[in-house]
């Protein structure tokens, strides 16, 4: 019973219980924890499901760099999208949700967010500097077409996405 | 659970197996699109992707007309006549109905190799981004369907 006592203590001091010398530690320490630890983890998460993001598109481009991946008849990925994927990936900026990723039938690689039905947008690059988009917006509103891409993502792109997710 | 949705799919479309059989594709058919890909699947939000839907250069997509079918008679299907042709396994498949199809402008005609109840989605047009257009809203449409464990 007695080696409990302390732990009690302990649990005390955090609620500032246990007289003020003690309070003025467990405020520190607090603001250590609210104002510092915790945004910087999340910013580590952040950093950590960009960082991911790469692995989960190498793993598109394993899987579909051979002839015939999807069982029908599509060309192989070439490392000339999985790259051109990378660079575009990277001018995403932070406030846009991270996409999924695809093999295409025609050896390009697609990007995919969802907000809800009827609210899908793609996009994909084949390695020849162009960007391929096509997306619903809502239940009346789509559009789709075709991008000149150098190495960050065009403001129309950009403002489809911002409409999918406003 | 399955019998008794299929059953209601059934009196709701009104389909019957006499027109499973016909040369012409009933508007209320239900068409599976069989997933071999994993990048074409997302298990975690239950959804197959645009991509899936996507034509092959030939331009014509390869689907089953499924409304007769039995749950598992499908996935048999499935193995037999499209994954075990091309060695790989079954990630999941989409399913549709021949109207939804058809308001994208594209039609489903019986085409029976490599089995009668084979049939491909045409009409499909020439330029990329119009093509990604009706993925698109073929995949926002589409039930996703996966294989038993």
């Amino acid at each position: 019973m007695t080696a409990i006592e302390p732990c009690a203590g302990s649990l005390g001091f955090l609620n500032g219980s246990d007289g003020a010398a003690i309070s003025d530690v467990a405020k520190h320490l607090r603001n250590l924890l609210f104002d510092n630890a915790l945004p910087q983890l999340e910013q580590a998460e952040t950093w950590n499901r960009r960082e991911l993001l790469p692995a989960n598109l190498e793993e598109i481009y394993l899987e579909c760099r051979w002839e015939n991946w999807d069982g029908y008849g599509a060309r192989a990925v070439t490392p000339s999208a999985f790259e051109e994927a990378l660079v575009l990936l990277s001018s995403l900026p932070e406030n846009i949700p991270l996409p999924e990723f695809a093999g295409e039938p025609d050896g390009s690689i697609g990007m995919q967010w969802e907000n809800g039905p009827n609210r899908i947008f793609a996009l994909s690059v084949s390695g020849k500097g162009v960007i391929i988009y096509a997306g619903l917006l809502g239940k009346a509103s789509k559009a789709h077409g075709t991008e000149v891409f150098s190495d960050s993502l065009p403001t129309s792109l950009m403002g489809y996405l911002h409409r999918l997710f406003g | 659970m399955i019998r008794y949705l299929r059953a209601l799919w059934a009196i709701f479309t009104g389909f019957s197996a006499k027109s499973e059989n016909s040369d012409v594709v009933d508007a209320s058919e239900r068409i599976s699109r069989f997933v071999l890909s994993k990048s074409h699947v997302s298990v975690q939000n239950q959804r197959v992707k645009y991509a899936a839907f996507l034509p092959p250069p030939s331009r014509k997509l390869s689907a089953y007309r499924t409304t007769t079918v039995e749950e598992q008679g499908i996935w048999e299907i499935g193995r037999t006549y499209v994954a075990a042709p091309q060695q790989k396994a079954i990630r999941g498949r989409g399913d549709l109905s021949a109207n939804i199809i058809r308001a994208t402008e594209l039609d489903v005609v019986p085409e029976r190799q490599p089995h009668k109840l084979h049939a491909d989605v045409v009409g499909w047009p020439t330029e990329k981004d119009e093509q990604k257009m009706i993925a698109v809203e073929l995949a926002n449409q589409a039930i996703a369907v996966f294989p038993p464990p």
